[in-house]
């Protein structure tokens, strides 16, 4: 395929283009996002689960302020960091950190149902935090973290 | 024509003018300031290279304020989206052709 200049491009420099144009693209897509933002991210998945062992309109006032503060702070500092408004995140990107956390909130729900375990929402509360921790580390290395 | 079937675009093919269209796909608006520091090109490199897309109705503009501050925001239009998403097709089609 020509180029509206009338010059083919090589398979190397579209590789490269290519990859300038996700690097691009992931600069606005993933903002630097400060380190207390997943400590704050993991100690609410903690509480979430965690709540799962209050009886169920206890764990619903508990489970939905922590729900909306995340919600809140993933507006300000992630999807409206400074000079992007609406950045819109690739739901493949997330697709490991998703099935860790829903996955074991999955396995938490169908074990209580089955054997009445009502503890093993702690140490789902520990993989969960554990996984919003490591992914943390993992982006600010990644994309770099704010103040 | 499918919405975004392989084919370079010309008036987004220079590479900065690339590059804007890269980062504001990623977004509904990106500030004037943010695209600049991210591209690293003068505020009047870059109002040359908005402005042709623009022209071609790819990008719009629009002036807000945000923390007290008088912005630019900058916006991929659905048919600069579409020779976009077109353009990159096209890069990896000559990549995939390299590959068999």
């Amino acid at each position: 395929m020509e180029t509206p200049s009338g010059r083919r491009l090589s398979p190397q420099e579209a590789r490269e283009a290519l990859a300038q144009l996700a690097e691009d693209e992931d600069a606005v897509r993933y903002p630097p996002i400060p380190r207390w933002f997943f400590l704050v991210g993991a100690a609410v998945v903690a509480g979430v689960a965690l709540a799962q062992m209050l009886p169920p309109r206890t764990a619903g006032l508990v489970v939905l302020p922590l729900v909306v503060v995340m919600g809140l702070l993933a507006h300000r500092y992630w999807f409206n960091a400074d000079g992007v408004s609406g950045a819109s995140v690739k739901l493949g990107d997330m697709a490991g950190y998703l099935t860790v956390v829903l996955g074991t909130f999955a396995v938490g729900w169908l074990v209580e149902a089955t054997t009445d375990a009502w503890w093993i929402w702690i140490p789902c509360a520990a993989v969960t935090a554990t996984a919003v921790l490591v992914t943390g580390q993992r982006y600010v290395r990644e994309f770099g973290h704010a103040r | 024509m499918p919405a975004d079937a392989p084919a370079f675009d010309e008036v987004i093919h220079a590479p900065h003018r690339l590059r804007i269209c890269a980062m504001l796909s990623a977004a509904q608006k990106v500030e004037f300031g943010a695209l600049q520091q991210k591209i690293g090109l003068s505020k009047s490199a870059l109002s040359k290279q908005l402005s042709q897309l623009v022209d071609a109705g790819y990008v719009t503009q629009e002036k807000g304020v945000r923390d007290a501050r008088s912005r630019l925001w900058l916006a991929l239009t659905a048919e600069g989206n579409r020779a976009y998403r077109g353009h990159v097709r096209a890069l990896q089609e000559i990549v995939a052709s390299d590959g068999g």
